[in-house]
């Protein structure tokens, strides 16, 4: 009797050895609902199957409290952790939707935008295109303006267009006879010249001195030198740099007419002034 | 005694016996589970959540084999959970298209404010 009491208290102890321990399935899915129900995006975007997910937990408490079989509870607790997933899942769905039709507004926003950039940037280019034409023709006015001053200086300089350049000519009445002396007659042509050498500063001068052949030749050198000298002295008097003028006497040689006749011989007493081209250069006289 | 073994008694006796073997409850109606699959198919599950759909059918299989055993609370067990991995397959896959759709239009977006950046910067 006393060993059957025994027993008795024995299985009791054993029956009853404190609270049932825990099923880690369920558990795991009350951790995880709990998690959900405090996510506030899970709650405002999948309120339903939130609900469908904690009906599920309370089926699962429900079935360990009645104590039934563990493959039970786990089965409900399984649904029930499912049913979590699903609502995350479904949270997850209806917030993207929503920013779905954000972006589409967004983007249409955006479209338009690139639409004004693009007209924007059409004006700009329409407007730097007409900027280049505008300067193109007033840089073709300018040049036409400036040929016709060109041209109308050089008419002034009553100078001829040859190979070498324009070649001004100073005849031998603005000398005195034999001398290298300029004559005041010589003055307007001085001037034009200075005033054409002023209003283009790119352009030079070489001053070439010519006798006829009476005289002798190395005389006629001298005083061919000597005169376009003279020529170079009234260019620097009135501001023209020397750096711009070279001189040359040629004597006799190169004879424009015939030294037979006095007209002749007048018209080989001269100075030649050849003017440069824009550069700067004067071609060599050939011989 | 006598009347129990006569043959009305014998076939109490069979059913009574076949009645401890057999599940006691109904066998589940697969046509919910197999549906809930086939709204998972069709919603992209294939491509956009693969495994948790092949987890469904899996279920769905072990269900039908436990009613061909007589199993019928297993069967129930398996039923139940073919169904909701199914809509759990379901909701994953319209979950990542939605946000497939997000991305893309995010990229759209991208790529437009780029180019409205670039027409600026070539003005200049």
């Amino acid at each position: 009797m006393r060993s059957l009491l025994l027993l008795i208290v024995l299985l009791f102890i054993v029956g009853c050895g404190g609270p049932p321990r825990a099923n880690a399935v369920l558990t795991e899915a009350r951790e995880a609902h709990t998690i959900a129900v405090n996510d506030s995006m899970i709650v405002e975007n999948a309120p339903v199957a939130l609900q469908e997910a904690t009906e599920a937990l309370r089926r699962a408490v429900a079935a360990w409290e009645d104590k039934e079989s563990t493959d039970l509870v786990e089965h409900h607790a399984y649904i029930a952790r499912q049913r979590v997933r699903i609502a995350e899942e479904t949270a997850r769905q209806n917030a993207a939707r929503k920013e779905v039709e954000q972006l589409r507004n967004e983007r249409q926003q955006v479209v338009l935008e690139a639409r004004a950039a693009e007209a924007e940037a059409a004006q700009r280019r329409a407007e730097a295109e007409r900027e280049r034409a505008e300067t193109a023709r007033a840089e073709a006015e300018a040049a036409l303006a400036r040929a016709q001053q060109l041209s109308e200086q050089v008419t002034e300089l009553e100078a001829e267009l040859t190979r070498r350049g324009l070649v001004l000519t100073l005849g031998d009445v603005l000398f005195d006879t034999g001398q290298a002396t300029l004559k005041p007659g010589a003055r307007r042509t001085v001037d034009a010249l200075v005033t054409f050498l002023n209003e283009n500063p790119e352009r030079n001068v070489l001053i070439e001195g010519f006798t006829d052949s009476v005289g002798g030749a190395e005389f006629n050198l001298g005083l061919s030198q000597r005169r376009a000298d003279a020529v170079r002295t009234a260019l620097v008097e009135r501001g023209i740099p020397g750096t711009r003028i070279r001189t040359r006497g040629y004597g006799q040689e190169y004879p424009v007419a015939s030294n037979a006749t006095a007209a002749g011989r007048q018209q080989n007493r001269r100075v030649e002034i050849v003017i440069s081209d824009p550069q700067g250069t004067i071609p060599d006289r050939t011989p | 005694m006598k009347r129990l073994l006569s043959l009305p008694g014998l076939l109490l006796l069979a059913l009574f016996a076949a009645g401890c073997t057999s599940s006691r409850v109904p066998p589940p109606d697969l046509s919910g589970p197999r549906a809930a699959i086939a709204d998972a198919d069709q919603a992209g599950a294939a491509a956009d959540a693969p495994l948790e759909l092949r987890n469904a059918r899996l279920k769905l299989e072990q269900a039908q084999s436990a009613i061909n055993r007589g199993d019928h609370e297993r069967a129930r067990i398996f039923a139940e959970q073919a169904q909701v991995d199914a809509k759990y397959a379901e909701a994953r896959a319209r979950s990542v298209r939605a946000q497939m759709a997000v991305d893309e239009l995010r990229e759209g977006i991208r790529v437009l404010r780029e180019e409205i950046e670039r027409s600026r910067q070539g003005a200049r």
